[in-house]
């Protein structure tokens, strides 16, 4: 599903990713960990499309595309979706009218025929029940006056609403309390298929105890220096980075 | 307001009226209409009158000046509204009468070489009312925006409550948008405030649109149109409002 090689990346001619090497299959849920400022926030926007990064070198290929040459709103069409680390506020535009729009380009681009008003609303109470949305958020403008939780939440309603192929979620437990971070483990967990991937991009341990990745990856200033499976989050919650960055240092 | 709306009776304008009175205790909206008249108006709103009053300008340069001068207990809540070819509006608002209030909220949209001057002068001259004014401007091309509002506080107006904000987007660097809030309170005994943004689009709301499948111009558009809610959305009557998003959608195509 998606093939990164050899990935480089900068912002204004600072290398932030520095040949990174990451493959991801149906099915599967990745959690990429490593210490802050090791690149991860940047790979998940680059693989977005953001223009604020500048890719160098290396290729992306995701569902047989050259992910690179696409635009953002493409990526996102193809059902590439990126939970944000800090979602951003649209005043005036409600939740509801910006996922009708959003979903429109989405069959739009599926050549399907756009849901009705009915079915739009059926699928809005469905999906919102997921996350525990209270049905008012979706009506007011898009995270405008959202709590920290409920901008997470809502982000996790989205990626429901959207059904992506491929979801990276950037951070998305951060700064939730305990239970916010169980309903939004147990939102992704139900959307999790034999068709679909998750790539979790956190900074602690707390959120695979919910949601079980089937490998784990370390990145480190802009490689990932080494992975395993489940099991490595944990001796990582222990130990920390140390033995890994002194080993990987050594080669 | 919107539960109310039914209550309110439509007040017939008739053309070239220069001088409009709303009796005690009446409920009226009017609707200036779209063609902005040459020449003053004057609109008096008796004793514990409510009125809903708007100023649409759909095309052609604006031309307004309104005078409106409130009674004890009365209120208004108007919304003004300009996209045609910019143009010069003074709207000069009276507080006559104790306990009266007034709500202001106006838009207007600027392109290419278009000129807009719109002055609010809101004058609290007895005590206990209160007002509150939301001016947007969006400007695009070379196009040049400037709203001036005044609060005037006499010296007996104590206990009033007056509030000012003006919000504007400019679309790229060459437009240009003035803002000038000007205070002069003579009471000890108010509450009043002024704000005023001058901001370009939100680059990463637009990023945040397209990572949800927008273009990017559909994206500029919507933040536009999220922009101007502030304004649109407050108006009860459904006809109105819609045909306002009309025009609004085809002024910004306009600017393109």
């Amino acid at each position: 599903m998606l093939k990164v090689k050899n990935l480089h990346a900068s912002v204004g001619g600072k290398e932030i990713l520095r040949g990174i090497n990451f493959e991801v299959h149906p099915g599967e849920v990745h959690a990429i960990m490593g210490p802050n400022g090791s690149g991860k926030s940047t790979f998940a926007s680059v693989l977005a499309g953001s223009e604020k990064f500048e890719v160098t070198d290396g290729s992306v290929e995701y569902c047989g595309e050259n992910l690179l040459e696409m635009s953002i709103e493409d990526r996102a069409r193809a059902g590439l979706f990126l939970g944000f680390q800090y979602p951003v506020e649209i005043p005036g535009v409600s939740m509801a009218n910006f996922m009708k729009l959003a979903i429109a380009e989405k069959r739009k681009w599926e050549g399907k025929e756009p849901l009705t008003p009915a079915q739009f609303l059926k699928l809005m109470k469905e999906k919102s029940a997921i996350v525990e949305l209270d049905s008012r958020l979706t009506s007011r403008a898009v995270n405008e006056g959202f709590s920290g939780g409920e901008k997470k939440k809502n982000e996790i309603f989205q990626m429901a609403m959207l059904e992506p192929r491929l979801a990276v979620l950037d951070e998305t437990d951060s700064g939730l309390d305990i239970d916010a971070l169980r309903i939004v483990a147990t939102g992704v967990n139900r959307l999790r298929s034999e068709e679909n991937a998750t790539v979790l991009i956190t900074h602690y341990q707390r959120l695979l105890d919910y949601i079980v990745p089937d490998f784990v990856h370390v990145l480190y200033k802009g490689e990932i220096i080494y992975s395993g499976g489940k099991e490595l989050a944990l001796k990582l919650e222990e130990e920390g980075y140390d033995w890994l960055i002194k080993q990987h240092e050594a080669k | 307001m919107s539960s109310t709306e039914n209550k309110y009776r439509r007040y017939d304008l008739a053309s070239g009226s220069r001088e409009i009175t709303i009796a005690d205790g009446d409920m009226v909206s009017i609707n200036l209409g779209a063609e902005c008249a040459e020449g003053e108006r004057v609109v008096s709103v008796g004793r514990g009158a409510k009125v809903v009053l708007a100023e649409v300008c759909g095309e052609g340069s604006a031309k307004s000046a309104l005078i409106l001068r409130l009674a004890e207990g009365s209120q208004v809540d108007m919304t003004a509204v300009y996209l045609g070819e910019g143009g010069d509006v003074h709207h000069r608002v009276e507080l006559a009468g104790a306990d009266a209030e007034f709500e202001y909220r106006a838009l207007y949209i600027v392109g290419g070489e278009e000129r807009m001057n719109l002055a609010l002068d809101v004058r609290h001259e007895v005590a206990d009312c209160r007002s509150s004014e939301i001016v947007k401007g969006i400007a695009a091309g070379t196009a040049k925006g400037r709203f001036s509002g005044m609060i005037y506080v006499a010296p007996d107006a104590q206990r009033t409550a007056a509030f000012q904000q003006s919000r504007n987007l400019l679309l790229n660097d060459r437009a240009e948008i003035k803002t000038e809030p000007q205070l002069e309170i003579y009471a000890d005994d108010v509450k009043c405030s002024h704000g005023a943004t001058v901001g370009m689009m939100d680059e990463d709301a637009i990023w945040y649109m397209r990572q949800r499948g927008l273009d990017e111009a559909a994206a500029r558009r919507l933040q536009m149109m999220g922009f101007a809610a502030d304004v649109t959305s407050h108006i009860a009557d459904e006809e109105l409002r819609s045909e306002l998003e009309v025009l609004i959608d085809r002024k910004l195509d306009s600017l393109n």
